[in-house]
Formats: C-alpha cells, sequence, structure tokens
C-alpha cells in the first residue's frame, strides 16, 4: 500500500515537473529585460525625488502659513489697568497717531469714538491686521526703518517696517507731502498693515511729535490745551482724557469710572483746581456745576509730579458725545427711565 | 560584489546600446544570470506571458533600490521571488477584471507539430488553477524548493502546502484529463 502510494506521488511529482517545465520553457527571453529593468528604476527614482520635492515644498508651505499665520497677530487691546492703579502709573498714550484701544474690547466703538476729519489713522483699529506702534528709530535702510518699541497695539517688542508709495506722514504735528527726515534715536509713530509674509508696510507715520513719547520730565510739564477744546476727544496728546461716571465725590476731589480714556486706566480719580476750567451742557460755566456720583463726566487733566492729576478742564450734562446709553441697553433703560421722570415731573 | 553604483554600458545591445545607464553591476549581474529563470517562474505565477514580463520587470525594480543590503545578506534569489510572488498577488487584487479564466479551449488542429497548441492547453489549464494553489505548484515543481521553504515563501505552514499542492496537482490533472478526453 505505502509502496503504491508512494509511486503515485513520484508519479505525481513528475507529471507536475513535466508539465510546469514543458510550459516554463515556452516563455520567450527578453534581451532587452536589464534595459528595460533600469528604465523602470530611474522612473521610480525620479518620480521618488518629485514626490519628495512636492512634499518638501508642501511642507515648507504649511510651515510659512503657520509662520505667517503666527506673525499676523490681530491688533488687540491694551490690558485694562487694575482698578487700584495710581494715577501715576497710567503712562498716557503720548506719540501713537490714533488712539490705542484702552477700555473698550470693541475696536468699532473705539474706531467710532476716535475718528475724526482728515484724520489718516482714525480707522485703522479693525481686525484686518493693522498695528500701530510708537518708539525710537534704531535703524534706517533705505525704505525700511527699524523702531524699538516702547507702545504697539500687539505685543511686539521691535519691529521693521517699510515704507509705501501711499504711507502719509506727519511731521511735527503737521501733515507732511513727503516723508519727514528720520534719524536713528527719532521717536515715531507709525500704524502699518501686517502683509501676507508677516512684514509690516506703514500706511502713516508720525515723526517730531512735540509730546511724543515723553520723558518724565516732560510729562510734568505738557503744553497747554487750546482752550475751547473739545475735551471729550482723547486724542490730543500731553495730557489724560477723560470721560466716564463719577464713582466718588470728596471736596475737588472726584473718582471717575472710565469709559474711555487717552490713558489705560479703569478708574481715575483727579482734582479740580482754581485753575480748572467748566462747561455744563455744552456752555462755559465760571462756576463748578453740581457735580454727584453717576454723572457723567469728560476732563482733560494734567499729570503731577506726585502722580495725581489736576483737571484742567471738566464738562458735565455732555450732549455731544457719544452717550453709551445708545449702545449699551442698561444705560439705554437709564436714560429713558430719567426721560420718563423728566416727563412726569414736567407735566405735574 | 560590487556596491557601489558604477557607470556600465548596456549589456544587451541593440535595445539600449546607445543609452548610459547607471545600475549596480552586482545587479546587473544578478539580471542577466537568472532573470531567464525568473520569468518562467513569473510566467507560471501569473500563466500569461506578457503579464510575467511585466512582473519579473517590476520585482527586479523593487528590489534594484535596495540591491546592497539583499546582496550583503547572500543568494538574493529567494528574496527576489518572494517580492516576485507577493507582487504577482497584489496584482491579482487589482487586476482582478483582467484575467478572465474560461473553460472552452480554442478548437485544436488535426496536426500540431510544433506542440504550441498544447503547451497553450497547458497554459490555458494551469491559468485555471487557483492562485495560492498554482504558487505552491510552481514552488515545489518548478522551482524545486522544500516544503518548507514554499511554506515560507507562501506565509503559510508546511501542512499548508501539503494540501495546497495536493489540491493544485488535483485541479490541473484534472483540468488536463478533461483536455485529454475531448
Amino acid at each position: 500500500m505505502n509502496m503504491e502510494h508512494h509511486v503515485n506521488d513520484l508519479e505525481s511529482n513528475e507529471f507536475a515537473r513535466d508539465v510546469l517545465g514543458r510550459l516554463a520553457a515556452t516563455m520567450p527571453d527578453n534581451p532587452g529585460r536589464v534595459a528595460a529593468v533600469q528604465r523602470i528604476v530611474r522612473r521610480r527614482r525620479r518620480r521618488r525625488v518629485a514626490t519628495r520635492a512636492t512634499l518638501g515644498l508642501a511642507s515648507a508651505a504649511g510651515v510659512g502659513f503657520v509662520v505667517v499665520n503666527g506673525a499676523t497677530r490681530q491688533p488687540q487691546t491694551l490690558p485694562a489697568a487694575s482698578p487700584t492703579v495710581p494715577p501715576g502709573d497710567s503712562a498716557p498714550t503720548a506719540g501713537v497717531p490714533d488712539t490705542v484701544p484702552v477700555t473698550s474690547p470693541d475696536p468699532c466703538a473705539v474706531a467710532k469714538a476716535t475718528t475724526g476729519p482728515g484724520d489718516a489713522t482714525s480707522t485703522l483699529l479693525d481686525n484686518q491686521g493693522r498695528m500701530k506702534a510708537a518708539g525710537t528709530i534704531t535703524a534706517i535702510d533705505g525704505e525700511r526703518i527699524s523702531v524699538s518699541v516702547e507702545q504697539a497695539s500687539i505685543e511686539i517688542s521691535d519691529v521693521t517696517a517699510t515704507f509705501a508709495a501711499d504711507t502719509t506722514y506727519g511731521d511735527a504735528g503737521q501733515p507732511s507731502s513727503g516723508r519727514p527726515q528720520l534719524g536713528i534715536g527719532d521717536p515715531i509713530a507709525f500704524s502699518a498693515v501686517v502683509q501676507p509674509d508677516g512684514s509690516y508696510v506703514i500706511d502713516h507715520l508720525e515723526a517730531h511729535m512735540p509730546d511724543a513719547v515723553q520723558t518724565p520730565e516732560d510729562a510734568t510739564k505738557p503744553s497747554a490745551p487750546p482752550r475751547g477744546s473739545d475735551v471729550t476727544n482723547p486724542t490730543f496728546d500731553g495730557w489724560i482724557k477723560v470721560t466716564g461716571t463719577i464713582t466718588a465725590v470728596n471736596g475737588s476731589t472726584i473718582s471717575v469710572s472710565v469709559e474711555q480714556a487717552s490713558i489705560v486706566a479703569t478708574d481715575v480719580t483727579a482734582t479740580v483746581s482754581v485753575s480748572t476750567t467748566y462747561r455744563d451742557a455744552g456752555q462755559t460755566s465760571s462756576t463748578r456745576p453740581e457735580l454727584a456720583i453717576g454723572d457723567r463726566v469728560a476732563f482733560s487733566a494734567v499729570p503731577q509730579p506726585d502722580g495725581s492729576y489736576l483737571i484742567d478742564q471738566l464738562e458735565t450734562h455732555m450732549t455731544d458725545i457719544a452717550n453709551p446709553a445708545d449702545t449699551d441697553p442698561a444705560g439705554a433703560a437709564a436714560k429713558q427711565k430719567r426721560a420718563l421722570a423728566e416727563c412726569g415731573s414736567t407735566t405735574g | 560584489m560590487t556596491t557601489s553604483i558604477e557607470r556600465v554600458a548596456p549589456v544587451e545591445s541593440g535595445v539600449a546600446s546607445a543609452r548610459v545607464l547607471w545600475v549596480d553591476e552586482g545587479f546587473a549581474a544578478f539580471v542577466r544570470d537568472r532573470s531567464t529563470r525568473l520569468a518562467r517562474t513569473a510566467f507560471l505565477l501569473t500563466a500569461d506571458r506578457h503579464l510575467a514580463e511585466d512582473l519579473l520587470q517590476a520585482t527586479l525594480a523593487k528590489v534594484a533600490d535596495r540591491w546592497t543590503r539583499i546582496a550583503s545578506q547572500g543568494d538574493p534569489t529567494a528574496y527576489v521571488r518572494t517580492v516576485m510572488l507577493h507582487t504577482a498577488i497584489s496584482w491579482r487584487r487589482r487586476r482582478w477584471r483582467s484575467e478572465v479564466p474560461t473553460a472552452t479551449l480554442p478548437e485544436r488542429l488535426a496536426s500540431d507539430p510544433g506542440g504550441a497548441l498544447v503547451d497553450e492547453g497547458l497554459r490555458a489549464a494551469l491559468a485555471q488553477v487557483p492562485p495560492r494553489q498554482r504558487a505552491a505548484l510552481v514552488l515545489r515543481y518548478y522551482d524545486d524548493l522544500s516544503e518548507a521553504e514554499t511554506a515560507e515563501i507562501l506565509g503559510c505552514s508546511v501542512g499548508t502546502v501539503k494540501s495546497q499542492t495536493a489540491k493544485g496537482l488535483a485541479r490541473l490533472r484534472s483540468l488536463l484529463g478533461t483536455e485529454h478526453d475531448r
């Protein structure tokens, strides 16, 4: 039985070998096989190199995209000062061509509040990658300047920006048709647009500003604001301008919860003096109007060496400034309540 | 064995004699010496001459990039055969519509002095053997590998090789017997 099985196996093996060998012999040889293989190898290598190059480019583009995204920092509001910050610690925003957003997180509100006719930089606080900075020139290279930033709307310590053909200039507080003479060490302020590649292109530059980047000594003797100027406009440099609601009255000192200011503060305490001028409901007043907690006031003040603020001009019962009641539902309700009360007293 | 890339002349004249090709000399020698046998194995695995040539070239191109490492480990024939088998299986998965087995063979002439039609009948019969059974048959009876070597290449047990071989052989016998009965 085993012998028969073995014979069958051998026959099967021989059968398979015979069939497969006979069939395999019909496979023709290919004299160009080596060359064909070499062509395939070369093609595969070229394709691999191209794939790697493509992946490299894609990776580089991806990294560049991330870098550009990282560099395209949106303008952000400066951190608000703590409520207990002493007045002297609140540095004026002198030198910045426009008001850096201080307390309002709404850039539209700030832009609205700071927009003025002919002010080229008044609408810069948008979300389109535009930044503002003030500082000192550290290098000038043709169309590029490097600035050591002292104050900016983004977190940056040094910036290199490029002039553009449509860059506008201000020189010594006046619009300038040409680029002012700039030198290393000059204090400047500018607004710039962040480009897709992360660079900055200046759209407005202020140079030789009278009160720009004040030294402490300068801060103690600022130039006087023009009489009758709108103290609700916080864009005048050298003084602080505050609009807010009185939270405390203590003799000649008032504490104001800041709604809008040219400094970074949420609360400001200032003192009226004999030289303070007043405006009440839009009219010049020779006497100090009645001030009560909850009254909205606007004032300009001079920082004093001891850190306090001395009010130069104070206005109350304003009707010509942006009223937060227009945008604040709670304020609107209060306004409506007051109007109803006034209406009731009139009819009564 | 030369492991560096050297500039060599085309090994086959008439096809690429005008080209300057860059290959590993050892690899070129391997192709010259073994490709005929490998081509026949490829033919038995695919049961298609053109597909066999493509399979062999693709296999050689695959191993060319790793030739230095492959050659340093000894005779690369087994490795190349394994790559070819796996490539054939993957091709079969991708080209499942390209091969259409048919039970009806072309009519035979009364006289076939060259035996071409007989060979064609063998090829068609082999093509109808399932791929793994066919691979087991080819490795066992054409490449003369042991059951253990075949099992290693196929990635299965020796017992599976035995059963696959037996089934494939029975299938081939059956197909050829049917053919002979006609």
